[in-house]
């Protein structure tokens, strides 16, 4: 038992290269915001909210509500999820969303 | 991404998992689901709506460009060099055990599993979702190697890894805070030939636990589920378990026949279960507390505990029972805010707790070695009078409060609940003496 040894590592091996998240936006007046919603977490009453709070504080902003987005569901398998999260880039491309807020996650 | 208390780290580490450095993440203070709708307006209007625009519009520093390569240390690099005390306390320090001392991975006993492949030491076996690291023969064996198993288990290994990576198996969401089990099935001569039990005691014997604990390596250590932060479930499960197919008593064809594997393949299938309970999520709405659907969910998860024919009985000569309630920190605030004592969950579910009569007297009738009705359990003095009722009232399914016992514990973020039943057993308690108190 005290006997030194030496000892490898059972971590698995990092692969994949890392990217930066997309650039902040310098103010979010006149911008567009997407909606992404999993349906958990009472996420209903709390988009209401941002809604509510992002159109008194940010007149100008434009809001594409989560009903118009696909919904992110813990449903399915990786490869669907994935195809998922594709068709909500696609959209926020095609509709020039500039963020999404998306939840809720827990 | 909005999140809620918590669940920070798991939402970092997975977009980092998947290429994106710095996601940005707004967290909502507390486990919503016990909340009120007002709580919800309030902590939304003067907590989390501020992180939201924070996120959006804070300027991020830039992460470092990482190498499309390896960069991990080099295989089969020594990492730490130590006595087999220091050697697991550096393992645990580094959430690398799943908190037993472990066999130390030695380059000679992992080269000993290594073997038993044709595969290259250090070529990609799969890469496992969530931490999205690459799994290598050499990594799998240092696994292996910590949770004691046999060289010759290598192969079931290897293949158990290419299971759980596969599209189908999904481990993307085993680290649900429901608590999912992974468990592997083996089936062919091979599992006899590895002592792999089929038998009496199966998860215990043979190779079955080596391998189950392998697995539970493997799943946090390549796979990258790290209790706390990215394996979110609310009371975790028990160990990994290991069950193989009796092929020599079975009237049918055994799992991997039918699956269009020959008989004298060998295979390994990865499974999962949350067997050990499942935890409701506790929500509160305008309609319902979170305190009265909490009450509502232990008298109908009481219900649903596998052996009521014998939960129900009492008296000197009745079944020993008692139920567990593990109950998150949350959805016991909820409860105690609207004045529930423990006494008072105990009294609701006695109450509350019920099934039809019939339904009761066919777990009775049927689930047993004496076929019994609800009128010869009145009679041998294992259920009261008020049994003697009609097929279709609803009767009691706990024999008294007092079977049932209380536990906070969990996830303490998590709005969750869990209830337990262990028949045969009523709990003892015994104060610890320690040296100082003689």
């Amino acid at each position: 038992m005290s006997e030194r040894v030496g000892v490898l590592s059972p971590e698995g091996l990092q692969r994949s290269g890392i990217i930066n998240a997309s650039r902040h936006l310098d103010t979010i007046e006149g911008k567009t915001i997407g909606e992404v919603y999993n349906n958990h977490f009472k996420g209903e009453q709390m988009f209401r909210a941002y809604r509510r709070l992002l159109k008194e504080r940010y007149p100008g902003v434009k809001i594409i509500p989560y009903d118009k987005f696909p919904t992110v569901y813990v449903g399915g398998d990786p490869s669907s999820q994935k195809q998922t999260a594709k068709d909500i880039a696609r959209l926020a491309k095609e509709w020039e969303v500039d963020a999404i807020i998306t939840g809720n996650g827990g | 991404m909005v999140t809620t208390t918590g669940f920070t780290t798991i939402a970092k580490s997975v977009g980092k998992s998947e290429g994106i450095a710095n996601l940005r993440v707004a967290e909502y203070p507390g486990a919503v689901g016990v909340h009120p709708e007002e709580l919800v307006d309030t902590n939304v209007e003067n907590v989390l709506f501020g992180r939201i625009v924070d996120e959006l519009i804070k300027p991020r520093a830039t992460a470092v460009q990482e190498s499309a390569s390896a960069t991990g240390s080099p295989a089969a690099n020594i990492v730490f060099e130590g006595t087999y005390d220091e050697i697991n306390a550096h393992f645990r320090s580094k959430l690398w055990t799943d908190e037993l001392p472990i066999t130390p991975p030695t380059h000679e006993r992992v080269e000993e599993f290594l073997k038993h492949t044709q595969r290259a030491a250090d070529e990609v076996i799969a890469v496992l979702p969530q931490a999205n690291l690459a799994a290598t023969p050499r990594n799998i064996a240092v696994n292996a190697v910590m949770a004691g198993c046999k060289p010759e288990l290598m192969p079931v290994l290897i293949a158990a890894v290419e299971a759980i990576a596969d599209n189908d198996y999904n481990l993307n969401n085993i680290g649900s805070t429901w608590g999912v089990q992974p468990f592997l099935l083996i089936n062919g001569p091979l599992a006899k030939k590895l002592d792999i039990e089929n038998g009496a005691q199966l998860v215990n014997r043979g190779a079955n636990p080596s391998l189950g604990r392998a697995l539970t390596l493997i799943i946090k250590n390549i796979a990258g589920y790290k209790f706390g932060s990215s394996y979110m479930g609310t009371f975790g499960y028990p160990v990994n378990v290991v069950i193989s197919e009796n092929e020599e008593v079975t009237p049918w064809d055994p799992f991997h026949v039918e699956h269009g594997f020959k008989r004298g393949d060998s295979t390994v299938t990865a499974c999962g279960t949350v067997t050990w309970g499942w935890p409701p999520a506790i929500y509160g709405t305008p309609h319902k507390t979170a305190a009265q659907a909490a009450l509502k969910f232990l008298a109908l998860e009481t219900t649903k505990k596998p052996c009521l024919a014998r939960l129900v009985e009492r008296g000197p000569n009745g079944f020993r029972n008692m139920l567990t309630f593990m109950i998150a920190p949350p959805v016991a605030k909820a409860l105690a805010d609207e004045g529930y004592t423990k006494q008072k969950i105990r009294d609701y579910v006695y109450e509350h707790a019920r099934v039809p009569a019939h339904e009761l007297e066919f777990l009775i009738e049927y689930g047993h070695s004496e076929a019994f009705k609800l009128p010869d359990m009145i009679e041998r003095g294992l259920l009261p009078e008020e049994y003697r009722v009609g097929p279709n009232e609803m009767v009691r399914v706990l024999p008294s409060p007092d079977v049932i016992n209380i536990v906070v514990c969990g996830d303490p973020d998590r709005n969750r609940l869990m209830v337990l039943w262990g028949g045969y057993v009523s709990p003892v308690t015994k104060k610890i003496e320690l040296l100082a108190d003689k």
